[in-house]
């Protein structure tokens, strides 16, 4: 400093140890103070007391004597008065010196840059972490849908696939709430089912309506039927809701769909007789058009979404009454679909909660485009499992059917009048001429 | 004037963590919802009295440490203990406090230590497992949680520091 100029040794000592309000400790080798001065004040030390140890006047000293290493420093110390302060120790001898300078200011300004740094760092980890929990909750919700997609497709097979489609789709909602809709109602009934499983054992009869429902509902599904349940051996079936072509268009599926049930049925006979099983089924089936309530109908805790009234009682009614292997529909269904089937009046019947006579009509067979009658014969009883659609016959099968025919006709002549056995054992079967009526249908 | 026993006690941990509101709540009794970083080093004085003693706790509560600013080894120079402290809410911190430790231990040897997992209070946003707790505990670690807003595991923690740095 004596080589400085005068003035700027001043300046000097105004810019340090002024305006860095510069203090002093001094410490000798027993660690008691003996010295201090410059801006004690500043630093809440004028009241220290000389020859006092030093540790007990400035605790910011705890630890740091006697000193390790020369010099040193530690930087921005914020003491109890708030003031915070650069700490340069150094040891000349035995003695310790400490200098204070003032750096409170240039502290706040580091403080601010800081702050906004760490502030910004914060918002981003919380923005990864937010980013995380959406991630998990996304798996989540993904698992949790899977698990609904899963539960819902095994409901589903509860469900008519239209009900449950609108159901699941929120057309439908499930509430106890029912419409007045006019429906095409479907009855058919296994006739004499008891009586024709009897030789079974309980697992083939679940196998074989197992898969005679199956088939059925596949054939109901594709005509655009909603397959309301299964009763037994009874199948019910309405066309006219959830979805509906017009009351005259859902009639003439009802009857399509009659008809290839009846062919199809026909064709599982033929399979299940040659599995040995002795009995075939034989199906009447009923078909009325009218005004239903249809609905979800039962309690709040179990509904069944269902059709009712007196028009699907008299569907169950013309089932019972048709022969079987035969369908037989009412006047109303029959002025629907009178274009397509060829149709004979029954004697009229009488129906409770209908006031009209109600005329039935047995269907005998499915006309052309031409309005021509092309004969459907299906004749189903003990011996005799007969359907013959000649639409669906190959031309090149013809011959042997005429001859497989000619050749039935012989030896029921030669039977005669003779009664013959109850059942048709299965021996009898595999030697019977009927394995070529088999092929022909 | 009697010899009193007077300790450095460090508080080292990430930016943010709670340290500087962990001295208020033991020191003051206050905490406030305001953030405002430490720059440098803040130094306070608690008294902690014993049945058999009395001990003055001298804080260093260091400026946290992050990406830039790494902790001056220097200034942990003459501590005789830490309190670790780890934010409860960010994973992340626990590391922090964890490397924090190694390197303490590296220069200065093994010296007394908690660690606190600060923040207990807000629940819904704890991210650290009772296991890895746990098993910090099972080294032997005093780990607990705490919180600078309530109070929880404060006055515990530094009382456990000044008997295990005096006796």
């Amino acid at each position: 400093m004596e080589s400085l100029p005068a003035s700027l040794a001043e300046r000097l000592r105004e810019l340090t140890y002024d305006e860095q309000a510069v203090a002093y400790l001094q410490i000798d080798a027993a660690l008691t103070l003996v010295g201090a001065g410059g801006h004690l004040d500043n630093y809440g030390l004028a009241a220290i007391c000389l020859g006092e140890p030093a540790v007990e006047q400035a605790f910011f000293l705890e630890g740091l004597l006697p000193l390790e290493e020369t010099p040193y420093f530690i930087p921005s110390v914020e003491l109890d008065c708030g003031r915070a302060a650069d700490v340069h120790f150094h040891l000349d001898g035995d003695t310790v010196w400490v200098l204070l300078f003032d750096v409170t200011a240039y502290r706040d300004a580091t403080r601010r840059l800081q702050q906004k740094a760490y502030e910004m760092t914060l918002l981003q980890e919380k923005e990864a972490q937010l980013n995380r929990r959406l991630e998990d909750t996304n798996r989540e919700l993904e698992a949790s849908n899977d698990f609904l997609a899963r539960i819902s497709t095994k409901i589903s097979h509860y469900l008519a696939p239209q009900i449950f489609k609108s159901i699941f789709s929120g057309q439908k909602d499930v509430t106890i709430h029912t419409e007045r809709k006019q429906l095409t109602i479907f009855f058919s009934d296994i006739k004499d089912f008891t009586a024709t499983t009897e030789g079974l054992q309980p697992e083939e009869i679940t196998l074989l309506l197992n898969e005679y429902f199956t088939e059925m509902s596949a054939i109901a599904i594709k005509h655009g039927g909603t397959v309301d349940k299964f009763i037994g051996d009874a199948l019910v079936i309405f066309f006219g809701d959830p979805e509906t072509k017009g009351t005259a268009e859902d009639a003439r599926a009802c009857l399509d769909m009659a008809t290839e049930m009846q062919r199809r049925l026909a064709e599982l006979n033929v399979k299940w007789r040659r599995a040995g099983t002795e009995q075939p089924f034989r199906v009447r089936m009923g078909i009325n058009t009218g005004f239903c309530n249809v609905g979800n109908f039962g309690s709040v805790d179990r509904m069944d979404y269902t059709a009712i009234g007196a028009e699907v009682n008299l569907a169950s009614r013309l089932q019972s009454i048709a022969e079987s292997g035969h369908i037989v529909i009412s006047y109303e269904t029959y002025a629907l679909v009178r274009d397509i089937v060829a149709a004979r009046a029954m004697p009229p019947i009488s129906v409770k909660g209908i006031s009209r006579t109600v005329v039935p009509y047995v269907v005998e067979g499915v006309l052309d485009e031409a309005g021509r009658k092309i004969e459907i014969f299906s004749e189903h009883m003990t011996g005799l499992d007969f359907y013959l659609d000649p639409r669906a016959v190959d031309a090149s099968a013809i011959e042997s059917i005429r001859a497989t025919l000619g050749n039935a006709i012989a030896a029921l002549d030669r039977r005669g009048g003779q009664p013959g056995p109850k059942r048709v054992s299965r021996a009898d079967q595999k030697s019977s001429p009927s394995k070529a009526g088999d092929k022909a249908t | 004037m009697t010899a009193v026993l007077q300790k450095k006690i460090c508080m080292l941990g990430g930016f943010s963590v709670g340290k500087t509101s962990l001295v208020k709540r033991y020191v003051h009794s206050v905490f406030s919802e305001s953030y405002l970083t430490t720059v440098g080093v803040k130094i306070d004085k608690k008294v902690v009295t014993l049945p058999d003693r009395t001990v003055n706790l001298i804080l260093w509560d260091l400026a946290g440490e992050d990406d830039i600013n790494s902790l001056r080894m220097t200034n942990v120079r003459g501590a005789a203990g830490y309190v670790l402290v780890a934010d409860g809410t960010r994973p992340s911190t626990l590391d922090v406090a964890l490397s924090l430790h190694d390197r303490v231990e590296a220069d200065f040897g093994s010296l007394p230590f908690v660690l606190l997992l600060n923040k207990s209070d807000l629940k819904e946003q704890w991210a650290i497992g009772n296991a890895v707790m746990e098993g910090l505990q099972q080294r032997g670690w005093w780990v607990e949680p705490s919180s600078a807003r309530t109070g929880e595991g404060v006055e515990d923690a530094f009382k456990d520091l000044a008997i295990r740095t005096t006796s």
